[in-house]
This record gives structure tokens, C-alpha cells and sequence, in this order.
């Protein structure tokens, strides 16, 4: 029988996640507390009123803010133990929060190298402007086209290929703008029945079934307590739906 | 915004009336704690860890925080984006609209 030690498993990388959001979540709070306890101190009040926006700026600055950079580097540590998308899942969170050029270009280069088909890609890619402009101009050129040429991914084209379509749409000569169509309609096949088809037919779904005097679509989903239900279990009764949040 | 809608809660709570929201909290611990501190008492579908490109903002298209449908009690849409008298106008007409029938 072997050890104990030895018997161990690794927790699921979606569990490291989960942890590794939740010290990025509770540094964040404790960063808006004590921004906010700056806004009432007397020197910030003074500078406030005085409009002396670089102190005030300095006093903001000296607050806890969220060690992001570390966070990052800890999720990078943690991708060691795992491989495929768990690894792929723990080197995105890295990249995505801590947006630190060095964590980015690192990960970049290794999904770049080694993992254009893992789905967790995605979750990149919805984010490819401000992920690319962390990385060197010449990686940056071909961050986009690497993916949409290598991977044997669908959805991971589609994505790579929408970020693209993006791009090309603000070049818009006539034959620019008729090979964006052309990549538009490629992308919508790729992408039917995902997330993404679902953005880029948002505003279709906005005009076709959002419109004032229209059957409001039913919205299925879980409260903050995680109980499940219904936007139609209110049928009867006049509803405010209101979008919002605190941040 | 907070004051508004707790006033319109408490003042509609016999009324067959419910405001419900679509949160786009990411960090639920913040959202509980941040409801508690503003009486924020009404139920939330929670748009899930990525918030404001979770899934319910993205199929709904939304591009703009708060955006606001006022539905009948038949589950129409009959009001967009109204805010203060306009949206207690909007809803006491609907509520009317039901005592009639």
C-alpha cells in the first residue's frame, strides 16, 4: 500500500480557481474599504475641496490595492501540477487578472506553443484587445492569426477569428468590408448554438423578441443563494426587470 | 437608484408586483454584503462569475447598466428604461390594467 502522502490528489483545477478568486475578491473589498476610509480622512477632504487632484491621486495611491501581479505569479505555481485545460484554465486566470505583461506574455507563448485547441482558450480570447496590447508588437501581430491558423478547435476559431473580424472592420475598403462579411458568416456557422453565437446575435435577439408590446423571453437562472428559477414563475404579477449591480 | 426601488418595494408589497433584478456582482460576498448595508431586498438572477459578460447580459444584448424592462401581468414588455415617476407611473398603470379584468 503506498503512503499517504503519496495517495493524495491533486484538488481539480476548478477548485484552485475558485480559491485563487476568492483571495482576488476578498483583497478587493478590503482595497474599497480602504479607499474608502481615505475619501474621509481630513487631508483628502482638504485636498478635495481645494481640487488638488494630485493629492488626492497620492493619498488613493498610498490605500491597499489587490496584489494582482502575485496572485497571477501564484496561479502560474499552481498550473505546474496539472495538464491539458485544467493547466490551459489556471495559466488564462493568471493572465486575465493580474495583467502584468510578463504573466500575459509567459502564458501567451506557451498556448501559443502548446494548447490552440483547449476550449479554456476562449476565455482569452474574449479578452484578445486588451490581452494583446500587454504583449511585444511582433507577438501581438500574430497572436490572432497563430490561433485561427493552428487550432483544430471550432470554437476556438471562431473566437480568434471574431477578435479578428473586429479588427478588420475598422480598415473597411470595399473588398475589406466584403471579405468581413464573408468571415462574419463563417464565424455565425462556426459559433451556432454557443456563447459567442449568442453575442453576435444579440442585437437581432434585441430587435426580434425585446421589442415594447412583445412576449418577454424567459430567463432561466439561480438567485444570489443559488436557488434556481424563473423570470415566467412572476407570470401574473407586473415586473420591474432591472439589470444592475455595485461593483 | 437604492432609495427609489426600496421605496417602491415597501410601497407595492401587497400588489401583485415583484422587482426582480439581474445582478452582474462577480464576487457574491461583496453583493451580500453591500445588499445588506442598502436594504437591497429584492431577488437577483446572479449573471455568474464573469459579470457584466455573463450569460443573461450577453443574450440580452445589454450595453448599458442600470437598463430596465417593465413586463404585464401577462409577461409583455410595455415599458423600457423608465426611472423614478415615469417608472411609478408605468407600473401603477399595469397595476390598474389588472383590477380591471
Amino acid at each position: 500500500m503506498l503512503p499517504a502522502q503519496e495517495v493524495r490528489q491533486q484538488p481539480p483545477a476548478e477548485t484552485v480557481v475558485e480559491e485563487l478568486t476568492a483571495e482576488l475578491h476578498k483583497q478587493k473589498r478590503e482595497s474599497r474599504a480602504a479607499h474608502a476610509a481615505v475619501r474621509k480622512t481630513q487631508a483628502y477632504r482638504e485636498a478635495s475641496r481645494n481640487g488638488d487632484r494630485k493629492v488626492t491621486k497620492a493619498l488613493m495611491a498610498a490605500a491597499m490595492s489587490p496584489d494582482v501581479v502575485g496572485l497571477g505569479k501564484k496561479a502560474l505555481a499552481a498550473a505546474d501540477a496539472y495538464q491539458g485545460d485544467d493547466r490551459v484554465k489556471l495559466l488564462v486566470w493568471a493572465a486575465l487578472k493580474s495583467r502584468d505583461p510578463e504573466i500575459v506574455t509567459t502564458v501567451v507563448d506557451e498556448i501559443l506553443a502548446k494548447h490552440l485547441d483547449s476550449t479554456e482558450v476562449t476565455q482569452l480570447l474574449e479578452w484578445a484587445s486588451s490581452i494583446s496590447r500587454l504583449l511585444e508588437p511582433a507577438k501581438k501581430k500574430v497572436f490572432l492569426s497563430t490561433i485561427v491558423d493552428g487550432t483544430k478547435n471550432d470554437y476556438v476559431r471562431a473566437w480568434a477569428m471574431y477578435k479578428m473580424a473586429g479588427r478588420t472592420r475598422r480598415g473597411a475598403s470595399a473588398e475589406e468590408n466584403s471579405k468581413h462579411v464573408e468571415m462574419m458568416a463563417e464565424i455565425k456557422k462556426l459559433a451556432a448554438g454557443t456563447e459567442l453565437g449568442e453575442l453576435i446575435d444579440a442585437p437581432r435577439f434585441v430587435a426580434e423578441r425585446l421589442q415594447i408590446g412583445m412576449e418577454v423571453p424567459d430567463i432561466v437562472g439561480e438567485d444570489l443563494g443559488g436557488v434556481k428559477f424563473k423570470l415566467s414563475d412572476y407570470r401574473g404579477k407586473v415586473v420591474v426587470l432591472d439589470f444592475w449591480g455595485f461593483w | 437608484m437604492f432609495p427609489h426601488e426600496r421605496s417602491l418595494v415597501q410601497r407595492l408589497k401587497d400588489k401583485p408586483f415583484a422587482l426582480l433584478g439581474v445582478n452582474s456582482d462577480p464576487d457574491k460576498v461583496y453583493y451580500s454584503e453591500e445588499a445588506k448595508a442598502n436594504g437591497v431586498s429584492w431577488r437577483s438572477f446572479w449573471n455568474g462569475p464573469k459579470g457584466t459578460f455573463g450569460p443573461i447580459s450577453i443574450k440580452w444584448g445589454i450595453k448599458s447598466w442600470p437598463t430596465i424592462y417593465v413586463i404585464d401581468a401577462k409577461g409583455v414588455i410595455r415599458f423600457k428604461n423608465v426611472r423614478g415617476e415615469e417608472m411609478d407611473a408605468a407600473i401603477d398603470e399595469l397595476l390598474a390594467e389588472i383590477q380591471k379584468e
